[in-house]
């Protein structure tokens, strides 16, 4: 057995969700797979998992669990690169709507809990794209300019041009222009809506470095792994020293990522309010650890790096992409350097 | 040689006359195919320019390296394709020193005129950096060579006309021995071109499987068993490429266009941190063209190293990648998630995107065609000796 890193929050979580992660992958990578149908149908069963209902409270229907219990399902499934919006559902939503004082919001935790009614969010103000890749009944929409959260149902949704992401999701724009302010699906406004965006950002940018820190923990396994199975001028790569060396390097700033994303979710079990210094701290350091861990990947599988077949390849792709979920290093390199007020 | 007035002589040609729908091509960023090189082929062969590096007599320009540098610098600060390598920078120069006169005939005229297209089948499955451990067979029967085998990575098979084909045609001692060069027609029977999705979206490589692939024995180059010298000699010959650090210097010059639209357009976004990775990269290019004027006059005096040619293949690749790196900062955000349009998924229309295609693509930059940790012990078996 070749070398196996420590996940942050080992358990029956972290291995009920490993065990979904390597079915997954393997009905993804079927022959003729369609990649939306699959995604659709695993989405499904993670909804039987009950994850979407991990964070939601007890009084709501919800299993009251914490940060930590959906860490460990998101670093497992983060070791799959398989584009599913866990972090958005079952951690920036139940956020989004515990955070807002108003029966609707109430309501909809509880649907969620009782897998009536699947809600995603789009929030993210530094890009105006949403994931469609698994359908949603709900949206919960944050206009800024307005300093408005809103409910729209799917239909309503106005959509503009569809994409692929690098990451293999299916996004499309959001023509926010469109949207009309209807006051009864109003769910926060003024600051009671900023800082409802707050808290939910929050989360959903740590969630995602959790989910960085399970690719890279799997970059580095597989690389190790490759580079042992990989035989050219008559010797295992793993037998050359800058390799070896490279691995290394990967190795530590995993452990690093590991470490920071960890502390920084336990302070959250913990009770600690959510400080937003520290989340774009540890966001900037797993957007760069997180890149130069993908980008050797990639280096040390050679060709094959460069192949979407790869797993590998998959994974790198995933861990670039996750940066520009919640914000890039530079969004949260000017948080921190222009002392922006951000309600915690 | 006048070199004021051959500058001005290429610059006008260069800024007049590509066709506007290339040249857009090639400004935008966007992947090149068959139609816009050989378009551009056509071009500098009916000027005389077909091959900057060939001998006058073969079709060449007879251009000292300084002219062909200068070439390069003008053909690529005015967006002009670069030239495609396989034909005029490959196979051309490998049949020009082992072809036989009838293969010259045969081929050299379609490498000039970009009417032929050629690929490289070279790398397998099993022979990566280690190319001397292909497999791909050759028995003789009578006329022919029966080839089977498969090949890797081989860019742009989907649209060649010709592979020129590492094979081995016998077991010997040493990997190097038993290995010959063929030239296959890809339309013969028994070839299969699969391409490989690769994680940049766009279309480059592929596998080509040949099996029992009855090849005539006149498209063998050179001695057979001897064709591990064919692929050496690019190696050892053109140690020079003056294309590379021009076309770096006019990408580090748009993704400086780049972040200034970016200012404009949204006032608010704090561009430092970009812009001194901006200002970092303009002195390394500047400091790369020097490298590469000095090993100029270097190959012009006969005192090249071959050290200092890697170095400069080495230093350039990577310092691309550093410089698209910006650009894909710069543009992320929103070209990560809206990448390939479902409505346009050939990239028919500029995006944008084009940016994270090229970061992506630019990874291999450090892979293909020998690895850095390669490159790196070349450079240091020279450095130190041994």
């Amino acid at each position: 057995m070749t070398f196996q890193i420590v996940p942050m929050y080992p358990g029956d979580l972290y291995d009920a969700a490993t065990r979904f992660g390597s079915e997954a992958v393997a009905a993804l990578s079927a022959p003729g797979a369609d990649s939306d149908a699959v995604r659709h149908a695993l989405w499904g069963q993670a909804v039987e998992m009950g994850w979407p209902a991990i964070l939601i409270p007890e009084d709501r229907g919800g299993a009251g669990g914490t940060v930590a219990d959906i860490a460990a399902v998101v670093e497992a499934i983060g070791r799959c690169a398989i584009g599913l919006p866990l972090v958005d559902r079952a951690a920036v939503v139940p956020a989004l709507l515990a955070s807002c004082d108003t029966a609707a919001a109430a309501t909809l935790l509880e649907q969620i809990a009782a897998a009536k009614a699947d809600v995603a969010s789009v929030l993210d103000p530094a890009r105006t794209l949403v994931d469609l890749s698994v359908a949603a009944t709900h949206y919960l929409v944050a206009l800024p300019e307005r300093r408005v959260l809103m409910v729209v149902d799917s239909q309503s949704l106005p959509l503009g041009r569809k994409y692929r992401s690098v990451d293999g999701r299916l996004m499309a724009e959001v023509m926010f222009d469109r949207i009309e302010i209807v006051p009864s699906s109003v769910l926060a406004r003024a600051g009671a809506f900023e800082k409802a965006c707050s808290a939910a950002a929050g989360i959903g940018a740590l969630l995602v470095c959790a989910e960085t820190v399970g690719a890279q923990g799997a970059l580095v396994e597989r690389t190790i792994d490759y580079l042992g199975t990989r035989h050219q001028f008559g010797g295992a790569l793993a037998s050359f020293q800058v390799l070896r060396h490279r691995v290394v390097d990967m190795y530590v700033g995993f452990e690093c990522s590991r470490g920071l994303v960890g502390r920084t979710l336990q302070a959250g079990v913990d009770g600690a309010p959510m400080d937003a210094r520290t989340t774009s701290v540890v966001k900037c350091y797993v957007a760069r650890t997180g890149r130069i861990c993908a980008e050797s990947a990639i280096q040390l599988h050679g060709g094959m790096g460069m192949t979407e077949e790869l797993l590998v390849a998959r994974l790198a792709e995933r861990v670039i992409s996750a940066e520009f979920d919640h914000g890039d290093r530079y969004f949260h390199l000017r948080r921190l350097t222009h002392n922006e007020a951000v309600a915690a | 040689m006048n070199y004021e007035a051959f500058t001005e002589e290429v610059r006008d040609f260069a800024r007049t006359a590509c066709p506007p729908d290339v040249r857009d091509a090639v400004r935008a960023n966007r992947k090149l195919t068959r139609k816009e090189f050989s378009a551009w082929q056509k071009i500098l062969h009916a000027q005389g320019w077909a091959a900057p590096g060939w001998p006058v007599e073969a079709g060449g320009t007879g251009w000292d390296m300084r002219q062909r540098y200068i070439f390069e610098e003008e053909t690529a600060k005015a967006d002009c394709p670069p030239q495609f390598h396989h034909g005029i920078g490959h196979i051309g120069p490998v049949l020009l020193h082992f072809g036989t006169p009838e293969q010259k005939r045969d081929f050299l005229p379609g490498i000039l005129d970009g009417s032929d297209w050629w690929c490289q089948g070279y790398s397998e499955p099993g022979a990566g950096s280690d190319l001397a451990s292909l497999k791909t067979k050759a028995t003789q029967d009578g006329d022919v060579y029966v080839v089977s085998g498969q090949k890797i990575w081989t860019s742009h098979a989907h649209e060649a006309d010709w592979m020129y084909t590492l094979v081995r045609t016998s077991v010997e001692a040493r990997k190097q021995e038993g290995i010959s060069l063929l030239l296959i027609p890809l339309n013969l029977p028994g070839i299969e071109v699969r391409p490989i999705r690769t994680i940049d979206a766009w279309h480059h490589v592929n596998e080509v499987f040949l099996d029992n692939v009855r090849v005539p024995t006149k498209h063998l180059v050179g001695e057979q068993g001897k064709g591990w010298r064919c692929a050496k000699y690019l190696l050892d010959r053109e140690r020079l490429s003056p294309a590379t650090v021009p076309r770096l210097a006019r990408l580090l010059e748009q993704v400086g266009e780049l972040l200034e639209a970016e200012q404009r357009a949204d006032a608010t976004r704090d561009l430092r941190g970009l812009t001194e990775r901006l200002l970092l990269a303009q002195a390394e290019v500047g400091a790369a063209r020097e490298m590469l004027l000095s090993a100029i006059d270097e190959e012009m005096r006969g005192t090249l190293r071959a050290a200092k040619s890697s170095a400069l293949k080495l230093h350039t690749s990577e310092l691309s990648q550093r410089i698209i790196e910006i650009a894909l900062d710069i543009t992320g955000s929103r070209r990560v998630p809206g990448f390939v349009p479902l409505d346009d998924p050939a990239g028919e229309e500029a995006t944008g995107a084009e940016w994270v295609h090229n970061y992506l693509f630019f990874r291999s930059r450090t892979i293909a065609g020998g690895t850095s940790e390669v490159q790196k012990n070349v450079i240091a078996r020279e450095l130190f000796g041994a």
